[in-house]
């Protein structure tokens, strides 16, 4: 099996390069995942950088580019991938070493949907009233509070490529899309109009990219029509 | 001065689908109104009888004007997403500039067309 993996540490390398590995076929086994193999090749390689931490698909950390498609290396079975796989880092993001990038700009466009509920104040205060929902309204959140950041979505996204530092991205309008039909949230019309700009909720073009490339199963394209229909009906 | 910052979301959005449901049900109309035409030799020739001689030239005008909204909004999207940031203001006001060009080329035309003047 031969494996090549996007190589870059920009404080010695004056170039991303690809580097090729071999490993033999007998050492990958049907139920063999990506980060196992990884952690074979680190063996064989210790300079090699990637993330992992949970390593069963709870963290996010892993999340890397393989034969094109993002995904989390823990999760990815070795197999259906064929016999040469080309791992890459997640594409958009500036790279610290390798597989390892650094996601500060997305982290920042999540924080700025403000993704926490923003109940009533009066109600919040009093630690014996339960902010009660009807069984309906808590099955609208399905599908929205599931995330785990891991960034498949935003990275595979060309309108965050093109503007990761204005356009919010797939996970960080799925996360908005979460409290904006909340029935808890009471900033409903705030969350809406602070993301009815061009380059905000309308910069997403629907090209699905994101809801593919979930790990989770998600549909972040499916909520940001959501809250286009929203902010559309909001106005109106 | 258009910027990035100034362009509309929703409203946008909104508009550009109001001119693409009117243009489909227009270009159609359009295209059997010029067939069934009895003189077609020449644009002005086209172009007069869709504007001055019924109805029909109420629904172009309307469909003209769309027709700027539409391409308006498209385009500003394509420039937003494929020219470099520190060039996006210029070209979006030369964009901006070239429909009104093409705008005072066409009201030209259509002035020029009437058969009342």
């Amino acid at each position: 099996m031969q494996i090549l993996i996007d190589r870059y540490n920009p404080q010695s390398d004056s170039a991303p390069y690809t580097q090729t590995y071999h490993l033999n076929d007998a050492e990958v086994g049907e139920d063999t995942m990506l980060l196992e193999l990884l952690q074979q090749l680190r063996i064989q390689d210790p300079t090699l950088g990637f993330r992992s931490s949970c390593q069963e698909g709870v963290c996010g950390s892993d999340g890397m580019n393989v034969n094109g498609n993002n995904c989390l290396s823990c999760i990815t079975l070795v197999k259906p991938l064929g016999d040469k796989i080309h791992i890459r880092p997640l594409p958009s993001f500036p790279i610290i070493k390798d597989l390892i990038v650094d996601m500060q700009l997305f982290y920042d466009q999540y924080k700025n949907v403000e993704p926490f509920l923003k109940g009533d104040e009066h109600l919040s205060r009093d630690p014996e009233h339960e902010i009660l929902q009807t069984p309906e309204e808590r099955e609208k959140l399905d599908g929205s509070y599931e995330c785990i950041l891991c960034a498949c979505c935003s990275s595979s996204c060309p309108s965050f490529w093109w503007n990761p530092d204005l356009f919010p991205g797939p996970a960080a309008l799925l996360a908005a899309n979460r409290f904006v039909i909340d029935s808890r949230d009471i900033t409903t019309i705030d969350r809406l109009e602070s993301l009815d700009k061009a380059e905000k909720a309308f910069r997403c073009r629907h090209i699905q990219n994101c809801t593919a490339a979930c790990p989770k199963g998600l549909n972040p394209s499916r909520a940001i029509q959501g809250l286009k229909h929203a902010i559309v009906k909001n106005r109106s | 001065m258009l910027s990035l910052k100034r362009l509309t979301g929703s409203k946008a959005h909104i508009w550009q689908r109001i001119s693409a449901v009117y243009l489909l049900f227009y270009v159609p109309l359009m295209a059997l109104y010029i067939a069934f035409l009895p003189e077609t030799n020449s644009l002005e020739n086209i172009v007069g009888n869709l504007l001055y001689y019924c109805f029909f030239g109420y629904l172009s005008i309307v469909a003209y004007l769309l027709l700027l909204v539409h391409a308006w909004i498209g385009g500003r999207d394509i420039l937003i997403d494929y020219i470099p940031r520190n060039r996006l203001t210029l070209w979006l006001n030369l964009y901006y500039l070239l429909l009104i060009v093409v705008t005072a080329d066409l009201l030209a035309l259509i002035v020029s067309v009437n058969p009342y003047l």
